[in-house]
């Protein structure tokens, strides 16, 4: 008698029972999933906006780098509300026409492209930086810490990238401040 | 008697028992997935704000161990130079810059000319290349400049300028053609005359139009040829220029010099002079007994207060409340300085007389506006020497110019 096993509706109503449990799982586990995966795709998307503006940030700061004194006038080539430009001679040969010296161009830009920011160096043509970019905001500073819209004069600048994920969960703003120092030191 | 089946039938402990573990086990599964998923999440952000932080921090110790760097490069310190800050150690290596910049020949040490420009022909002071290192976890952080010693540009455009008359007795010589260091006369046919230091120079030079210089006794003006006319001769005027202040002569910013000012009252007159001595008092006082005047440097003597256009009353800058104040406003007084071999530059409030059978080379200028400048006596002279401008500049250390700035 104790072999008989369940009875058939035992054998059902654990069925279901285990059916709503499991379908309760499946869907609370894909929910979970989909929280995941648009976590991961806000945490990727704010530190490729970080990586960026750093590369940037790192990159501005070498504007104007004049060892030989040939980088005359505005070292900054353009300051734009929502883009930047600057030459430098980065392998002190004299000239600002060299791609790629060691580590850097001499002549790069960055500006913002559909939802890409975009690196151009010698006048060529961007590539993209990152993505998720909503927009660029450059603010420029003497040394007073007016705004100003003279190159020449430029002493700081404020950077400002806007991102977003595609699905909205994670947007956000890196900031960031630059000196420039080769506008401020004689060559 | 009981049924057996029955029993079976109604809550088997063992079944029960089983099915409950199976969901326990399901649950911390699932919990560990999720916070396995949390965990790498959190990790992933973790390492990338401190890589952040490593990366920021080691541009901060780099950025100090060149701070570090040029002021220990000024004062002819060694290098490499090692240090810590905060507890992140920096390197900073030094090398000079080497570059071809005429393409004349092979590429040669570069140099800062007193003009503002590099050259490799040796014109100015060398360009060093230093290079800053420090390292913060996995990230290594490298800042390059460039930089070159500052010297005191000593720029003066005649022997003896004032911004007052000037009256000459006995048998005193003015003499503003270009003299070396040791006082002897390079070119005195030399009519060049673009403002440069090694040029002939005008006698004297008066920054008020209204101001005349009165040559008594035997005294004597020499100068450039050009400017070798009227009577007396050798006298520019050149009302455009007024000087303040000794930083106002030196082409410093006001107040740079105020910390090496030396109180008057405590100040007891060494016969030499050495580097830049900054007297706030009279000095070489006639009541003293004169002083000798030796050496090599800068000699001031001037009231930090006292500003000469605030007491002109036909300037616009004049200041009743100050100029009838003269004990906390008025001009200091270089009195009788009578004997020795000065070199370099003497710049004064007011001088009473220089006197007696000193030499100076170099240039004194003469703020004061009072008409009661007197120069002369004995067989003093005041001889325009741009060699002894330039050593008297070189003997006051000001912080090397910053040329250029990279990091990687």
């Amino acid at each position: 008698m104790d072999r008989r096993g369940f009875t058939l509706i035992e054998m059902l109503v654990a069925m279901v029972i285990v059916g709503i449990m499991g379908i309760a799982l499946v869907g609370f586990l894909r929910a979970q999933h989909q929280t995941v995966v648009r976590q991961n795709t806000g945490v990727l998307a704010t530190q490729n906006a970080r990586a960026a503006v750093d590369m940037l940030a790192r990159e501005l700061r070498n504007a104007g780098y004049s060892p030989r004194g040939t980088v005359s006038g505005a070292h900054l080539t353009t300051i734009d509300g929502d883009s930047v430009g600057w030459t430098s001679d980065m392998n002190a040969d004299g000239d600002t026409l060299d791609s790629s010296t060691g580590k850097w161009d001499e002549r790069v830009a960055y500006y913002v492209q559909g939802s890409s920011l975009m690196r151009a160096a010698s006048g060529g043509t961007g590539a993209p930086v990152t993505d998720n970019v909503d927009s660029l905001r450059f603010a420029f500073f003497d040394g007073a810490g007016a705004a100003t819209a003279d190159p020449a004069v430029v002493e700081q600048i404020r950077i400002r990238l806007y991102y977003s994920t595609p699905e909205g969960v994670q947007n956000g703003l890196i900031e960031s401040q630059v000196a420039v120092r080769n506008n401020i030191y004689a060559n | 008697m009981i049924d057996g089946s029955e029993s079976t039938r109604f809550t088997p402990p063992r079944d029960r028992r089983g099915f409950a573990l199976i969901a326990v086990l399901i649950v911390m599964v699932v919990l560990g997935l999720i916070g396995s998923a949390a965990l790498s999440l959190t990790a992933g952000d973790q390492k990338v704000t401190r890589l952040f932080a490593d990366a920021n921090q080691a541009d901060a110790a780099a950025t100090a161990g060149l701070e570090h760097a040029i002021a220990v490069y000024q004062t002819n310190g060694t290098f490499p130079l090692s240090g810590t800050i905060n507890g992140y150690a920096y390197t900073v290596t030094l090398r000079r810059d080497s570059f071809n910049f005429d393409g004349v020949g092979g590429a040669g040490p570069v140099h800062l000319a007193s003009n503002g420009t590099l050259n490799d022909s040796g014109n100015g002071n060398p360009v060093v290349i230093l290079t800053s290192t420090a390292t913060k976890g996995s990230y290594k952080a490298v800042q390059t400049m460039r930089v070159a010693k500052g010297t005191l540009s000593v720029d003066i455009d005649a022997a003896l300028t004032a911004n007052a008359s000037i009256t000459l007795t006995g048998n005193i010589s003015v003499d503003g053609r270009n003299h070396t260091l040791g006082g002897s006369l390079i070119d005195g046919t030399n009519t060049a005359n673009t403002g440069a230091c090694a040029e002939n120079k005008p006698a004297v030079v008066l920054t008020d139009s209204l101001d005349f210089v009165s040559a008594g006794g035997s005294s004597d003006l020499y100068c450039n040829p050009v400017y070798n006319v009227g009577n007396p001769p050798c006298v520019a005027k050149r009302p455009n220029i007024v000087y303040v202040s000794p930083e106002d002569v030196l082409g410093l910013h006001p107040g740079d010099l105020d910390a090496l000012i030396v109180e008057g009252d405590d100040y007891v007159a060494p016969d030499t002079i050495g580097g830049l001595v900054y007297v706030d008092g009279d000095y070489g006082s006639g009541a003293a007994g004169g002083n000798n005047v030796s050496g090599t440097g800068i000699l001031i003597v001037h009231n930090p207060l006292y500003n000469p256009r605030e007491h002109d009353p036909l300037d616009p800058s004049y200041n009743a409340a100050k100029a009838s104040n003269p004990a906390v406003y008025g001009p200091r007084n270089l009195g009788n300085i009578n004997g020795g071999t000065f070199r370099g530059l003497i710049i004064a409030d007011k001088i009473d007389k220089i006197n007696g059978n000193i030499g100076i080379f170099g240039a004194v200028v003469s703020l004061s506006e009072i008409d009661v400048t007197k120069v002369g006596a004995g067989t003093a002279d005041i001889k325009y020497s741009c060699a002894a401008l330039q050593a008297a500049g070189g003997s006051f250390p000001v912080p090397p110019t910053r040329l250029s700035w990279a990091a990687d």
